[in-house]
């Protein structure tokens, strides 16, 4: 076999670059472009309308306040003003990047009190504030943050594809992205953690330390035993890719606090961004915005991509009646899109899992004849393969295993399918 | 009919912003042409961003229109109007590493999903295609922010400067991790024999005899 250990990495590397330059390009017509832009511009207004309906419910309201506490009035408007921060040994740039100046981390401070320290090489930035706190992103690396309690505090740190919702607490959050490990270490207060393995939340208490790791699938919830018994330094990859020391920490997935769902369910009625929360893991969310609004209505209005997202958190949630509902709405909705097409995929892998068979067969036939290079099409048809078989029509299966290995000869259901074709 | 009184109707021609720095500045005004501007001269650029960072067999127009929308969205925040295509740049490398999570949130809850690896490619050379194939599956290993910075990098070809405006850290981070990202592909790229094969008989820079 030839040895790629005497070509040069750099024009291995240049080579494959090549070839994606070459074949991926922009190949939009003239028609699709236009298309395109219609669309950009309908969503803009629409999305200038609702803003619009929503200042004026808020102009209403104020000017019924204002009748009624005519004296509070300043009062109002002051509390009204989102908290302001400065920055010490570092700068935020337009869109709210952290960068150090120094040395050291650089420290955010706001104006309630609040304050948070990112540590030596972490990334992060500010996402928005609010009267009421601040969104926060860890990139990666770590911070020290210290949020004071106050009623109505909202606060929310985005840690990787881990979010955390504080109400008013101190807690050491570290996020390793090439290790893919989490670890939050409580101080004081209580947080609610969402994320990959954490899809329910996981609250995290003062003297607890989270540790998730999220290659392995490992989830651990550990009294912290300070940083020095742990031997942990501030350097998060070293020490977050180490295995864990004691074997008493307990799995838990327990239910997220109230708190948590008022603060979250807040912060997302400002911006309806459903494919974001479920890359975040916050399925129970983007449930409960759509209980909010009626399953009807969120079926009915919602755009394409926040459909597929709804439909992928019930079904990540097991709620397989408003996953149905979804993934049909999405077919019916918007025939002919990618989304339309897996939705058919979906619809198998629910029937499947309902021992709805035929049902399941139906639907990958389905997605095979409308999608027949996509994105599932390999495991469509493994599935039918399979689901084939189960039902006894041990003939027709076989002949599906003959089509699987043509077309995936290396595919994850081509063991099963010399295995079905090898047992004459 | 008076023929020698003739009147031709003007027409509004519409502005043309040649800079960027006038078309930002335009957008910031909230001038009515200028963010169909923006979308005629940059959804090419945003597209190919979109298709490349994803991969072959991608959808990409609603991905495009994502960071549109957030873009037009952020304008406010646009301070400098002459940085408009890095500010753009920027956001659709969000909108892509959000687009990658949520792909990643989908293996992780599909452990059997080959969606990526049963992509099929463009190209008319079925030996170039299944390099790029699984040169793809290879990027499907790296984190969100990896395969972004190597996409505008390598593949994208934009300057060091203009990589780390887009993900927002230090020209020095870039580099680092960029040579690291390089090392960490090479050594995949080598464990995969079918790759090894392609380059060694495609690549006329091979050292062997």
């Amino acid at each position: 076999m030839p040895s790629l250990k005497r070509l040069d990495p750099d024009a291995a590397l240049a080579e494959l670059a090549r070839l994606a330059r070459r074949d991926l390009v922009d190949t939009a017509s003239p028609s699709e472009d236009a298309r395109g832009w219609a669309e950009v511009r309908e969503r803009l207004a629409r999305n200038q309308n609702r803003s619009r309906r929503r200042a004026m419910t808020w102009i209403v309201a104020a000017a019924a306040i204002a009748v009624v506490l005519v004296g509070g009035i300043g009062m109002l408007m002051g509390r009204s003003k989102p908290i302001e921060y400065t920055v010490e040994a570092g700068t935020i740039d337009e869109g709210g990047y952290v960068r150090a100046t120094g040395a050291a981390g650089p420290t955010i401070r706001f104006s309630e009190g609040s304050q948070v320290g990112f540590l030596p090489s972490s990334r992060g930035r500010i996402n928005s504030t609010t009267r009421d706190g601040a969104q926060l992103t860890v990139e990666d690396g770590g911070a020290e943050v210290a949020i004071v309690h106050r009623p109505r505090a909202e606060w929310l740190v985005d840690v990787g594809p881990f979010a955390i919702n504080v109400i008013g607490t101190s807690f050491k959050v570290q996020w390793s992205s090439a290790e893919e490990v989490l670890d939050v270490r409580m101080h004081a207060g209580i947080v609610g953690v969402r994320g990959p393995l954490a899809a329910g939340g996981i609250t995290v208490k003062a003297g607890q330390r989270l540790v998730v790791r999220v290659r392995s699938g490992e989830v651990r919830l550990d009294p912290d035993r300070g940083e020095a018994a742990s031997g942990v330094r501030d350097d998060a990859t070293d020490d977050l890719g180490a295995a864990p020391s004691n074997d008493e920490g307990i799995i838990a997935n327990t239910p997220r606090p109230q708190a948590d769902r008022r603060a979250t369910g807040s912060r997302l009625s400002e911006v309806r961004n459903w494919s974001k929360l479920l890359a975040s893991g916050e399925f129970r969310s983007i449930l409960s915005q759509a209980e909010q609004m009626g399953i009807e209505s969120a079926l009915s209005t919602t755009s394409r991509q926040d459909l597929a997202a709804l439909a992928d958190a019930a079904r990540y949630s097991r709620r397989t009646d408003i996953a149905e509902r979804a993934l049909i709405a999405e077919r019916q909705r918007f025939k002919g899109s990618v989304q339309a097409k897996e939705a058919a995929f979906f619809l198998g892998r629910l029937a499947e899992d309902a021992s709805k068979l035929r049902d399941a067969v139906s639907w990958y036939d389905t997605y095979l004849a409308e999608a027949p290079n996509g994105s599932y099409a390999s495991e469509g048809l493994g599935r039918k393969m399979v689901a084939i078989q189960k039902m006894g029509g041990t003939e027709t299966a076989r002949q599906v295993a003959r089509q699987y290995l043509d077309r995936f000869p290396r595919g994850a259901y081509a063991v099963a399918a010399t295995q079905l074709l090898d047992s004459r | 009919m008076d023929l020698g009184a003739q009147v031709v109707p003007l027409q509004r021609v519409p502005p043309s912003y040649e800079s960027d720095a006038e078309l930002g500045a335009a957008l910031i005004r909230g001038e009515p042409a200028a963010a169909h501007l923006v979308w005629k001269r940059y959804a090419p650029l945003v597209r190919r961003i979109v298709k490349r960072t994803l991969g072959p067999g991608y959808e990409v127009d609603d991905y495009a229109q994502d960071a549109f929308l957030r873009f037009f969205t952020m304008v406010p925040s646009l301070q400098e109007p002459k940085a408009l295509r890095n500010f753009l740049v920027a956001v659709t490398t969000n909108v892509v590493r959000d687009a990658l999570k949520y792909r990643w949130v989908r293996r992780i809850m599909q452990p059997l999903s080959t969606e990526v690896s049963e992509k099929a490619a463009p190209g008319d050379d079925p030996s170039e295609r299944e390099a790029l194939r699984r040169f793809y599956k290879i990027l499907d290993g790296l984190s969100a922010d990896d395969r972004t910075a190597y996409v505008l990098r390598f593949i994208e070809e934009m300057d060091l400067t203009e990589v780390a405006d887009a993900l927002g850290c230090s020209l020095a981070t870039v580099k680092r991790r960029l040579s690291a990202i390089h090392k960490r592909i090479f050594k995949m790229v080598e464990r995969d024999p079918a790759l090894v094969e392609y380059l060694t008989t495609r690549n006329g820079r091979s050292h062997d005899a």
